[in-house]
């Protein structure tokens, strides 16, 4: 438990969680992690390479789910929800989540089409409106002036750097829509510290 | 390892693929030197005469065209389907193990045990009789594991990466399938698809007793009726009829029909992936 919490008191939290075991198969990847996050607030998680951050991350949107064998043993609470209580909606907890991967891995697609992804899927077919979201969302992920003549192009060809930032705004996209509600909660990007490791 | 062994392999290598080019090349070279005096409008357009001695083969080829659509329209949903359930749902337990070593073995089953699969089971116990639909799910049970498994591996070449940026979105597992899996893997299922097709298009055993007439001069009205069928019009003419020493030519025809009918199929899959490829390209 998270008894002496270096955060002000009355300080909300939107991630809060307890004692989480991870365990690809036989081998245990995270040991008792108890942690709170802040709303609002950038929180970065640093350490050296396969210490488990990816790991961590990947729980707080159950994208482990897809790995066989894998288990979760412990209790994350996203805005006071426990999202390993059964019967969440885990395409539900995924669209409030956003997840910005280590490894770029934009869709073959043209630029509009991988930020109207998600969009798309979760139901909007207004042209405008879809429009409006990916403009914003490619502004918001710093990308829109060097891409802005050729959204149409295919997202392959842009440079590494660039495919990066695509998928930040890609993951951007989803949460207008769903995250209107559940109000603070912000995507997260993963920051892998360069050139020192810790 | 060093030059000299180097340079032998590449020769042997190139040897050998130049040794399968020779062999493929000579017998499209003869039946081409010998089937295209036959050829000619009649020929394509017009019903056999005295039992395919002289005449056309127009119902042949209209049969044996129908039976590719036929079998493209079972066999295809139903691979694609089974292949989607291998790649994408089915866990790696040993209920599956067996399902793929199921489909593996099939493959490699002799037709005439499909045709004899097929009389029994579509013929017989269904009730269908010798006809179209009969020899169609026949010749489709035959490509299945081809279809089934050249999809389950394009499925499989689909990288992890695509697949975990759709989920992390908001996707569920069909939506994820069906927006960024099937696009890029729909080339491979359908090239390799369309090959096993293709030669299924040239089997005679499993349409022998499932659909094919030896001599049925008109067109089908359904698909409860027999059809002519052109390997089996090529292997009446050549090794039944009376007078197949005098008939080297309607053979040879024939053989260019199936030849180019086969060609045709290979084409429109290399067109297809073509069109997929410069879609999508990763
Ligand atoms: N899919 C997986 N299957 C088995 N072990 C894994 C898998 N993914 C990561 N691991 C292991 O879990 C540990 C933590 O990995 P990860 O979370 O990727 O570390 P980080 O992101 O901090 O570099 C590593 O030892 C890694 O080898
Ligand atoms: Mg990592």
């Amino acid at each position: 438990m998270v008894e002496h919490s270096i955060y002000p008191k009355d300080m909300e939290m939107v991630i809060t969680t307890n004692q989480v075991n991870f365990y690809y198969g036989p081998t245990q990847a995270l040991f008792d992690i108890s942690l709170l996050i802040p709303a609002k607030q950038v929180t970065a998680l640093i350490g050296p390479s396969g210490c488990g951050k990816s790991t961590f991350l990947r729980c707080l949107n159950r994208m482990n789910d897809t790995i066989p064998l894998s288990r979760v043993i412990g209790n994350i609470f996203i805005n006071q929800k426990n999202i390993y209580a059964p019967g969440t909606d885990v395409v539900e907890l995924r669209k409030e989540v956003g997840m910005v991967f280590q490894k770029s891995n934009p869709f073959p697609k043209s630029i509009f089409d991988n930020v109207a992804y998600g969009p798309r899927i979760h139901g909007e077919k207004n042209h405008t409106r879809l429009t409006e979201i990916v403009e914003q969302s490619l502004r918001q992920a710093a990308i829109w002036d060097e891409v802005k003549d050729r959204l149409h192009a295919n997202a392959m060809g842009l440079s590494g750097g660039q495919q990066q930032r695509l998928c930040i705004a890609r993951a951007l996209a989803v949460g207008p829509k769903s995250c209107s509600w559940t109000s603070r909660l912000r995507p997260w990007t993963q920051n892998q510290p360069r050139g020192s490791k810790i | 390892m060093n030059n000299t062994a180097d340079k032998f392999i590449l020769l042997f290598l190139r040897l050998i693929t130049y040794a399968i080019v020779v062999v493929i090349g000579y017998i499209l070279f003869d039946i081409i030197k010998n089937g295209i005096s036959a050829l000619n409008w009649q020929f394509v357009s017009s019903f056999p005469r005295r039992s395919g001695a002289e005449g056309g083969i127009f119902p042949a080829i209209i049969g044996t065209f129908y039976l590719v659509v036929g079998t493209i329209a079972v066999s295809l949903p139903l691979g694609i389907g089974g292949a989607i359930y291998l790649a994408e749902y089915a866990d790696q337990g040993k209920f599956n193990s067996l399902v793929r070593l199921a489909i593996i073995t099939l493959a490699g089953v002799p037709s005439i045990v499909f045709g004899l699969f097929g009389l029994g089971v579509f013929v017989l116990f269904c009730g269908f009789g010798p006809s179209i639909l009969a020899g169609s799910l026949t010749l489709a049970c035959m490509v299945l594991p081809t279809i089934i498994v050249a999809s389950e591996e394009s499925l499989r070449a689909v990288p992890k990466g695509f697949r975990d940026a759709s989920l992390a979105l908001g996707a569920t597992k069909w939506e994820m399938i069906r927006t960024n899996i099937l696009p890029y893997s729909m080339s491979g299922m359908i090239t390799g698809s369309i090959l096993g097709i293709g030669r299924a298009a040239g089997e005679t055993a499993p349409i022998l007793l499932t659909v094919a007439a030896f001599y049925l001069p008109r067109l089908p009205k359904s698909v409860f009726d027999q059809v002519m069928a052109l390997p089996y019009h090529l292997y009446i003419l050549a090794t039944q009829h009376p007078e197949a020493d005098r008939i080297r030519h309607m053979q040879y025809g024939t053989a260019l029909i199936l030849l180019l009918l086969v060609l045709g199929l290979s084409l429109g899959a290399i067109l297809i992936r073509t069109h997929f490829r410069k879609k999508f390209r990763w």
